[in-house]
């Protein structure tokens, strides 16, 4: 298994501004996205920290959830609180950060099969023969809204559990190709292929050659303002 | 469309805050005895900012999305910050948020979780004094709001509009102030027309009153006058108020008696937004 990630922060802001995350571990077939709510604070501590963990953890982690979300809250508490904050930054930190997340297993070897966790509007496409097999975890470009549902890092873990995170799972085999994108290219994605096109010819096209291609690519997208200025994390995976 | 463009430190937007100083606003604050209006206008501005700065505060600090300026009218009509800030028309809103006069401490009920109240030791940033000294020269002001908003404008001509809040008992002394806020409200950038809200702060005891949708239902002739004045919420503003449940139709105006304008910070898109129901 392969796979290339592409990232590019939202125009305007620096490249340590960015506040989307990723990690991928393809020798164990781990990969993770996750996009830090902007109106939030230390959103990106907390993207980093969410994808970084569901890669390097030992177990499947949509099973586990329980058992480690509530120790990388406290990490996350530990990091960002332990500086003194000025008044306007006490109250966001009270309410703590938020983020959307995905994760993707896919089993390496054997029966070939995958699984994925989400909460909110970061989704999977995989790509089979020229076909769109599964998207997830929205399925349709009108779903996407200012308002996604998101992982909040002092949100009890029942509540995610119970009414935020969503799952799927599916076979895979040889060939197969899955991108990993936050929203703004992700809506763009499901928008063409609503549009009877095939986006992936055209994500594939733009990062075959360097990171630079795929930044001139979003850069011509937004200037025609087909892509919401917005962080874009995209991560190609094949099977 | 109108009301979309993106509000960025590039591309920053501003809120102009207009304030009565006049005298009658030391008479009583909504049939409260013991507080002045001059005190409910002050707190109402006050929170206004705190609230704008902790929008635009990232992990580094904050951001210039906005320019924030402040004109109080009453003995006189003037840019009313004061402290390191005295003087200055629009200022961006990292330096308003670094500058307040003082910080209090004052106790605030809160849920306990079990039913009951307990009271809770909060900070309250202050940047602006109750002043009620002099007459009531809202035209002046709105002409002033006018000039401010011009040369903001000029200077980032795509912006998503400025938006003015108006915080008065509504008793001008020099005028009609319904010509001079039509003017005001003709200001446009590329993204459309400034927008013009008004607080209404009433010695009135009635219910307070959040974003009306016609003039009947309002209890007197200042208040009528104000909501005349008043832009309607564009489709976007629309949207995001009726996530929160507000019940809002196309004629619903910026207005509110006795009531705050916070909600109006939490209407704006200045990216993923955190709902309410989610803290």
């Amino acid at each position: 298994m392969d796979s290339t990630t592409f990232w590019l922060p939202k125009r305007g802001n620096d490249p340590d501004e960015y506040e989307d995350a990723f990690a991928v571990d393809p020798a164990r077939g781990r990969f993770a996205i996750a996009d830090g709510a902007s109106e939030s604070s230390f959103a990106d501590t907390w993207a980093k920290l969410l994808v970084e963990q569901y890669v390097e953890s030992p177990v499947r982690w949509q099973q586990r959830w329980r058992d480690w979300l509530p120790s990388l809250q406290q990490r996350w508490l530990d990091k960002v609180g332990s500086r003194p904050l000025p008044w306007y930054a006490e109250s966001k930190f009270e309410q703590g950060a938020f983020a959307t997340f995905l994760g993707l297993l896919v089993e390496p070897v054997g029966r070939q099969r995958w699984w994925a966790v989400a909460v909110g509007d970061s989704c999977l496409f995989q790509v089979r023969e020229d076909r769109l097999l599964a998207s997830f975890p929205l399925a349709v470009s009108d779903d996407f809204g200012t308002q996604p549902s998101l992982l909040g890092s002092r949100t009890p873990v029942d509540i995610v559990t119970a009414e935020r995170e969503n799952h799927c799972n599916g076979e895979c085999q040889p060939g197969d190709r899955f991108f990993l994108a936050t929203d703004a290219l992700a809506h763009w994605f499901l928008k063409q292929h609503e549009e009877k096109r095939q986006p992936w010819h055209t994500v594939l096209a733009a990062c075959q050659q360097s990171a630079d291609t795929f930044v001139a690519w979003i850069e011509a997208l937004r200037d025609e303002r087909d892509i919401r200025n917005d962080d874009v994390t995209l991560v190609i995976i094949d099977v | 469309m109108p009301y979309s463009a993106e509000i960025s430190r590039v591309t920053p937007s501003c809120f102009l805050f207009l304030i009565d100083q006049s005298g009658s606003m030391s008479d009583p604050f909504g049939g409260q005895l013991g507080r002045k209006k001059a005190e409910g206008v002050a707190d109402a501005i006050n929170r206004l900012l705190q609230n704008l700065v902790i929008k635009c505060n990232k992990s580094e600090g904050v951001r210039d999305y906005y320019h924030v300026g402040v004109i109080g009218y009453g003995r006189q009509v003037a840019p009313a910050l004061g402290g390191a800030l005295t003087g200055r028309d629009l200022v961006p809103i990292s330096e308003i948020a670094d500058a307040p006069l003082r910080i209090e401490q004052r106790v605030k009920k809160v849920d306990d979780g079990a039913g009951g109240l307990v009271d809770q030791t909060i900070k309250f940033q202050v940047w602006f004094e109750p002043v009620a000294d002099g007459t009531t020269p809202m035209c002046q002001a709105l002409e002033l709001a006018r000039q401010t908003i011009g040369t903001f404008i000029e200077r980032y001509p795509n912006c998503y509009p400025p938006i003015i809040i108006n915080i008065t008992d509504g008793e001008a002394t020099d005028g009609d102030p319904e010509p001079p806020s039509a003017t005001l409200r003709s200001l446009a950038s590329t993204d459309g027309p400034v927008l013009f809200f008004n607080a209404h702060v009433s010695s009135r005891p009635d219910h307070p009153i959040e974003f009306p949708c016609s003039e009947t239902q309002l209890p007197d002739d200042y208040a009528r006058r104000l909501f005349r004045m008043s832009s309607t919420l564009p489709p976007p503003i629309q949207e995001a108020a009726r996530r929160e449940e507000m019940q809002i139709t196309d004629e619903t105006r910026g207005f509110v008696f006795n009531a705050d304008l916070v909600a109006v910070i939490r209407f704006l898109d200045i990216g993923t937004k955190v709902a309410q129901n989610l803290r």
